[in-house]
């Protein structure tokens, strides 16, 4: 090229392409790039040509992408995705489905069996044939293991007597354990509600809600309330507060109890939770076979030996020496009314206790004459 | 074909080269410049190794070329572009040996074949080509009829349909192997747009509603005597000639084409930031030697300050003119890979 600038005369497209693709050598460089700086054409020519470098192979790959398939099915590729991913959520809940209702043939194992695990009736029923004097004690043993162990083998006679007593006077062992099998239903099977009970915390058991409910449902209906319908409050009640430490367990539990309630209601207790085990089987045995001449429900029984004592809903305190048939009234010598009466047999012999509702305590060696403690 | 017609360029006419530098000359343009072969320069001299070796990677014998005649395109090549040199330079055995290898000798065979008329040859090149060449012409021409159109001219002509003295001619025969073949076709398909739109945007319509006419802008009056005048314009033409050959480019692509930095940066091959400072030092280092030569003109430095605040519309300068000086510097800035 001239030093004088001839612009009728332009590089070829090979040394124009050259330059584009740095082959040139550093004096033909120089000479195009001097060129390139008065020339607009071949300026522009250079940059088409790098914008056709540029786009060209982004459109070829689009163009291959678009080529159509030459097969009868390849149009049916994409429709296999979603069918694929169809597939396979299928397979993953037939794999998984029967894990998720596994515990459900549990529940229904379990629910039966409330029925023979309530402590009360595994007990032997107090009957005319049996001596009364050592019941007692083995029903409070058996009670309070019950609450444990919960033997299913005594349910057959406890139903009646479930279902047909309407009295509030009731244990909280059965209630507590029906914590326990509500929990069962929720805990991976075991086959045994033996040993499920025994997972349980002693704050899951205890019944603390139950009592205060009710000590509030007995003070203002006084015994109008029906059996079922307590019970059902009571457990409804208590369900949040053994449920907490499982609160994932809340929904399962709910659609249990019901069932439950029908079930464990005339062996709730108020305050039992709070006495020893024996003094709590002992009531148990005695608030479901207790017929008082006022014709009330006892709402507190004690007995020791062959000398019983109950309080029915207005507060007379009546005394029996041959175990319940026959009741004489214990005169009132104490102040306010009596809400309980309870067995301390550690101080040496049986000696009752009695609570008035103003919270005075009496004591007495036979029953009948009662002095304040 | 009624493309290039409409332009007028054969295929021959704007691919020939001329002497050392490739420049070809457009129709209108001065006659062909016959190439003229380096006497010093001569191929007979490459080692018969090397250019068996060259023979068998440019795969020659795939499409028929004879080892002679695949050596007399070597010596074709070598002397028109003086194996890479400046004119007259005298290059080394090294020096030829680099410049053989460095050749794109698979498509330079593909190109000489697909000129000489080979079957095999034009199948390859359909297959390899057509294509990403009319996809070229798309991008190129923005338009997908007129891409088509420009890359069946093209191809027609590279097939030889214009003949020229009884004989065939094809653009493929001057190609000559430095660069890729793609890129070649690429650059070729850009230079029939340009000097196609280059010839028909001067074309105005004639039915031009004749309230459409503006007269023209009032010239403004020179606020600075004309002695002022002239001293700054000595002083800009006097900058502007010290300037590189990049550095004119570059004001040149970005200043009077507006292109943008990611558009020069592509063409050099470096980041567009390296572009911006290159730009930035450029205009720098020109207004401090226009005042510079102010200075040495006779101006104080404060009436040289002054004088860069004329509007540039009252100076009579040619930028174009003043952009076409050389100075033998390159751009040196590191390409990016």
């Amino acid at each position: 090229m001239n030093s004088t600038p001839q612009l009728d005369l332009h590089p070829d497209a090979d040394s124009l392409n050259d330059f584009i693709e740095q082959a040139l050598s550093m004096p033909e460089r120089e000479q195009i790039l001097a060129h390139l700086a008065a020339c607009s054409r071949c300026r522009q020519v250079i940059y088409l040509a790098e914008k056709a470098a540029e786009e060209a192979p982004v459109l070829l790959t689009a163009a291959r992408s678009t080529k159509p398939s030459g097969t009868w099915y390849g149009n049916w590729r994409l429709a296999w995705l979603p069918a694929a991913a169809l597939a396979a959520a299928l397979a993953l809940v037939v794999t998984f489905y029967p894990r998720h209702t596994a515990p459900a043939p549990e529940l229904t194992k379990v629910t039966p069996e409330r029925k023979m695990t309530v402590p009360t009736p595994a007990l032997p029923q107090p009957s005319e044939d049996v001596p009364h004097m050592p019941v007692p004690s083995v029903v409070a043993k058996s009670t309070d293991k019950a609450t444990k162990l919960a033997p299913p083998s005594h349910a057959p006679s406890s139903e009646p007597v479930l279902l047909a007593a309407p009295t509030p006077s009731a244990e909280p062992g059965p209630i507590a354990f029906s914590y326990a099998e509500n929990n069962t239903a929720q805990s991976p099977p075991t086959g045994s509600l033996h040993g499920v009970a025994q997972q349980q915390t002693p704050a899951q058991l205890k019944p603390e809600t139950a009592v205060a409910t009710w000590q509030q449902q007995q003070a203002m209906n006084a015994g109008t309330l029906s059996t079922n319908t307590y019970a059902t409050q009571a457990i409804q009640m208590k369900m949040p507060a053994v449920n907490t430490p499982h609160t994932s367990r809340t929904s399962s539990f709910t659609a249990v109890a019901p069932r439950m309630a029908k079930q464990t209601a005339p062996t709730g207790s108020f305050d039992t939770s709070m006495q020893p085990p024996m003094a709590r089987a002992t009531a148990s045995f005695a608030t479901k076979s207790i017929h008082l001449p006022s014709g009330l429900t006892a709402i507190s029984t004690s007995t020791s030996g062959h000398r019983t004592l109950a309080i029915d809903l207005a507060g007379a305190l009546f005394f029996s020496d041959d175990t319940a048939p026959h009741w004489e009234q214990v005169p009132q010598q104490w102040t306010g009314r009596a809400i309980q009466v309870r067995v301390q047999s550690d101080l040496g012999g049986a000696i009752f206790k009695l609570t008035s509702d103003n919270g005075a305590v009496w004591m007495s060696d036979d029953g009948k004459t009662w002095t304040a403690r | 074909m009624a493309y290039l017609e409409g332009v007028g360029i054969t295929p021959s006419q704007s691919v020939e080269v001329t002497a050392v530098a490739g420049v070809s000359a457009l129709p209108e343009s001065v006659p062909e410049a016959i190439p003229e072969a380096n006497p010093e320069a001569n191929p007979d001299t490459i080692h018969e190794s090397l250019l068996n070796a060259l023979f068998e990677e440019s795969g020659a014998a795939t499409y028929g070329l004879a080892r002679q005649e695949f050596t007399r395109i070597l010596e074709r090549v070598a002397t028109v572009q003086n194996f890479g040199l400046a004119a007259g330079a005298q290059p080394s055995r090294q020096q030829q040996e680099s410049f053989f290898r460095d050749l794109k000798l698979i498509d330079l065979v593909l190109a000489r074949a697909c000129a000489g008329g080979h079957e095999g040859a034009w199948e390859h090149f359909l297959a390899a080509y057509r294509q990403p060449l009319t996809r070229a012409a798309i991008a190129i021409t923005g338009s997908e009829t007129l891409g088509r159109d420009l890359a069946d001219q093209l191809y027609a002509e590279l097939y030889g349909l214009t003949t020229r003295d009884g004989a065939r001619r094809s653009p493929l025969d001057s190609y000559k192997g430095r660069g890729s073949l793609f890129g070649w076709l690429r650059t070729t398909l850009a230079q029939r747009h340009v000097d196609h739109h280059r010839r028909t945007h001067r074309e105005l319509p004639l039915d031009d509603p004749a309230g459409s006419y503006e007269p023209p802008a009032a010239v403004p009056e020179p606020v600075k005597p004309a002695a002022e005048m002239q001293l700054l314009t000595k002083a800009i033409e006097e900058a502007f000639a010290r300037c590189h050959a990049e550095e004119r480019f570059l004001l040149a692509a970005y200043y009077m084409d507006g292109r943008t930095l990611q558009e020069i940066a592509h063409v050099f091959h470096v980041h567009e930031a390296t572009v911006s400072r290159k730009l930035r030092r450029v205009t720098g280092d020109l207004r401090k030697q226009v005042v510079k030569n102010l200075q040495a003109s006779g101006l104080s430095k404060r009436a040289a300050q002054e004088a860069l605040g004329i509007d540039p519309r009252d100076l009579e300068l040619n930028l174009k003119k003043m952009l076409q000086t050389s100075s033998p510097n390159a751009f040196t800035e590191k390409a990016v890979s």
